[in-house]
């Protein structure tokens, strides 16, 4: 699981007897062996989890049963293998995890925005500009296979509109904020507003 | 005047996030954490009800979105924790009744004395009389009209980016509280809380299946997304799903939220630390606080801020008043001038999105709900840069939006995981896990169950969604009541596993089923059925569930 984009926990069970099994089948390297969390960079589809060749190990402790990774960049995938690795660099995985997404920890220099209508089949949707029952939408292209269920119309507007220019030199955004210390401010619930600090 | 802005330049959108976690205990007379409840209701969401009809009353054009978590709902609607919160307001106003005795010689203290004897009975005869005990239905009813939007969060308020790794026990927290808020309220809701603002790329699939349309995230999930973002947190974007999400605006946030800068701290407000049940002699306040001696707060407070050491002066009501007016109106000052600013480039109206807890309001900032009185007050007051408004208007507003999928998040410290996942709690995960596993498997393996299997089956499902409740992690994480907390989810963990072991033996216990269901009593239609969605497979490598090994418990 990851904890923020520079830092991973996993936990494992493995038994004394997968330990000896799993070792035993290093062979010879077997005895000069130290286990560790192989981290591999996880490519594309993440059910197939095919990884990009790029790898990197922590060595653990097993009996705690856990450990926590800091991890080289956010805005990657990870899949972790744990399992003995021998003086040659022999490993053998005895298990392996989920794919975990870590988040990027800045904004994205990509800029290519695509615009969506979401048409909402349900008039009674007011308008806070009028204050009135405003009709569904226009008409707007479908993707045929992505018709989803019934209130729910949603396309890609290949041709966005006159309002929204994607002429990049039209895009007077303020620069994105750093957020370099949430704790500047106090995010959210818990830090001082919460009845559950009171006792 | 009391006209919302005719053209205006942009909106903004209060959002109020109202939860505690279920906290029920039948076995015990007077339970300690069972306050937490009881504060909340007469400190906050009483003197928001007063606000809000008073400002249907006056015909103040307002809008306001309330999330309702569903562990709150049942307990509002408890009729056990109706029954102690009665009686908790009659100590109340009993110990009222006596301050102002007590402080007759004290003109320091007399008046603020006097405010709480009024509030007190107010809020009783308010309680009683006007809302018949029934506050999420008094919530409810400001719904007409479509001034008070209210959505949900998750069923248990379960922390869902560290529970996907079975996609059905997230798709289960969402589904049971959709369910539950159609039931509570008529009609499923719009949008969401997601707990914390905790989201992934692909919870918004889940969402957009419950019918869910719009949530929340903190900032950075905006900033942060795939795509650089046109408008950043000033307008919505589409996940590819088409479910939106709303980012929270960093300057409105600040004003509020900050414990350096923002109005709460201001030293004409009520001083939270300062109570009698800490301040006065045991032997007078014995009777008011937990029955062992342990001391409380009683919520009768007599000292303002003052400054930032311990010297404090009395509060002053009238002072602390017109202090939450001045605020009111700097922050709409304020938000005008950024709102003119954003319609300057946006080229469309912006939305302002200012979501809070609602416990800060009243239970910390005592002046809160006042504060949320006076703004709506001065928005209506004849200004034309802005107007209230919902997600859910806004949206229908401006259909189009940019489509890009933002990132992870939370609104946590730091902004990721690290609160509910780091030394304090991680032992947590592994048991929730694997009880979520074995629950999927249980639904595969009983497909229909009726009777005694079926209730067991659905109050596995109940210790599941408990167990996974954020606040068992957020608590240890904090380190305050961590004893009740780690109790809490070993103690539904543990319940959860009974069940197991009875449903795969095919030996259920009656007495210990009925026992469960007595003391954790929330969701009483739940289908354990939830959990039969055979089309998502836990992430995990599928390995046999271990029968009991429940280290760490």
């Amino acid at each position: 699981m990851e904890v923020d984009p520079g830092l991973a926990y996993a936990y494992w069970e493995v038994t004394p007897q997968d330990r000896i099994d799993v070792t035993q089948r290093l062979g010879e390297g077997a005895t000069a062996s130290r286990w560790v969390l192989r981290f591999h960079e996880s490519a594309g589809n993440a059910a197939e989890g095919r990884s990009r060749g790029r790898y990197f190990d922590v060595d653990v402790d097993l009996t705690p049963g856990n450990w926590y990774v800091t991890l080289p960049a956010g805005g990657r995938s990870y899949r972790a293998e744990l399992g003995p690795v021998d003086a040659q660099g022999h490993f053998l995985a005895a298990c392996q995890s989920n794919i975990v997404h870590v988040p990027r920890q800045e904004a994205s220099s990509h800029y290519a925005p695509r615009w969506m209508n979401v048409r909402v089949g349900i008039a009674e949707a007011e308008s806070p500009r009028h204050r009135r029952k405003v009709p569904s939408g226009a008409s707007f292209m479908h993707r045929a296979s992505e018709i989803p269920k019934a209130g729910w119309d949603t396309a890609f507007d290949e041709q966005p509109g006159e309002q929204w220019s994607d002429d990049r030199a039209a895009w007077q955004a303020p620069p994105v904020p750093m957020i370099e210390d949430a704790s500047s401010f106090e995010h959210g619930s818990r830090n001082e507003a919460s009845p559950r600090r009171s006792k | 005047m009391t006209a919302a802005a005719k053209d205006p330049l942009g909106y903004l959108a209060l959002v109020l996030h109202a939860h505690l976690p279920f906290v029920r205990h039948p076995e015990h007379d007077d339970f300690l954490e069972e306050d937490w409840l009881y504060e909340a209701i007469t400190e906050t969401y009483i003197p928001l009800l007063w606000v809000l009809e008073a400002l249907v009353r006056d015909g103040i054009e307002f809008r306001l979105t309330l999330s309702l978590s569903p562990t709150l709902v049942s307990m509002l609607d408890d009729d056990l924790l109706r029954r102690r919160y009665s009686r908790h307001l009659d100590s109340l106003c009993e110990l009222a009744a006596k301050e102002v005795r007590r402080t007759r010689h004290q003109p320091q203290f007399h008046d603020t004395a006097l405010m709480y004897r009024a509030r007190f009975e107010k809020a009783r005869t308010s309680y009683h009389e006007r809302w018949k005990q029934d506050l999420a239905g008094a919530f409810g009813q400001l719904r007409q009209g479509g001034k008070l939007e209210i959505i949900t969060s998750a069923a248990t308020h379960g922390y869902l980016p560290l529970l996907r790794v079975n996609p059905v026990a997230v798709s289960a927290q969402i589904k049971v509280a959709v369910e539950y808020h159609r039931e509570r309220f008529g009609e499923p809701p719009d949008g969401i809380w997601l707990p914390e603002c905790g989201f992934y790329a692909g919870l918004d699939e889940v969402l957009k299946e419950a019918g869910v349309r719009y949530f929340f995230l903190d900032a950075h999930g905006i900033y942060h997304a795939d795509g650089r973002t046109k408008f950043g947190v000033h307008a919505p974007l589409y996940c590819r799903s088409g479910v939106a999400a709303f980012g929270r605006d960093p300057d409105s946030a600040k004003q509020v939220w900050s414990s350096k800068e923002g109005y709460p701290g201001d030293y004409d407000y009520r001083e939270f630390y300062r109570d009698i049940g800490f301040d006065l002699d045991a032997e007078y306040i014995g009777p008011y606080i937990h029955k062992d001696g342990i001391r409380v707060n009683t919520g009768i407070k007599y000292y303002r801020v003052t400054g930032p050491g311990d010297g404090k002066e009395p509060y002053a009501r009238e002072r602390a008043l017109a202090k939450a007016s001045i605020h009111a109106r700097n922050f709409l000052f304020n938000r005008e001038r950024q709102i003119e600013w954003l319609n300057g480039w946006m080229g469309r109206r912006p939305i302002v999105v200012a979501p809070y807890d609602a416990e800060l309001f009243g239970h910390w900032w005592f002046e809160g709900p006042e504060w949320i009185d006076f703004l709506f007050r001065a928005v209506a007051g004849g200004q034309q840069v802005l107007r209230p408004a919902t997600a859910r208007e806004y949206l229908s507003e401006y259909p189009v939006n940019q489509e890009e999928m933002p990132s992870a998040s939370s609104w946590g410290y730091k902004g990721y995981n690290e609160v509910w996942l780091n030394g304090s709690n991680d032992w947590i995960y592994r048991h929730v896990h694997a009880s979520a596993d074995r629950m999927v498997e249980l639904a595969r393996r009983f497909p229909a169950a009726n009777g005694l299997t079926r209730r067991a089956l659905n109050q596995a499902a109940r210790e599941l969604l408990l167990a996974q409740a954020s606040d068992w992690a957020f608590i240890m994480s904090r380190g305050t009541v961590v004893e009740y907390a780690v109790q809490r989810a070993r103690e539904h963990l543990l319940r959860f596993n009974d069940l197991h072991l009875m449903l795969s033996e095919g030996r259920i216990r009656k007495d210990l089923l009925s026992e469960f269901e007595g003391k954790d009593n929330i969701f009483p239609n739940i289908d354990y059925r939830i959990y039969s969605d055979s089309k998502a497979e836990p992430q995990r490598p599928r390995r046999p569930p271990r029968g009991t090994d429940l280290r760490g418990l």
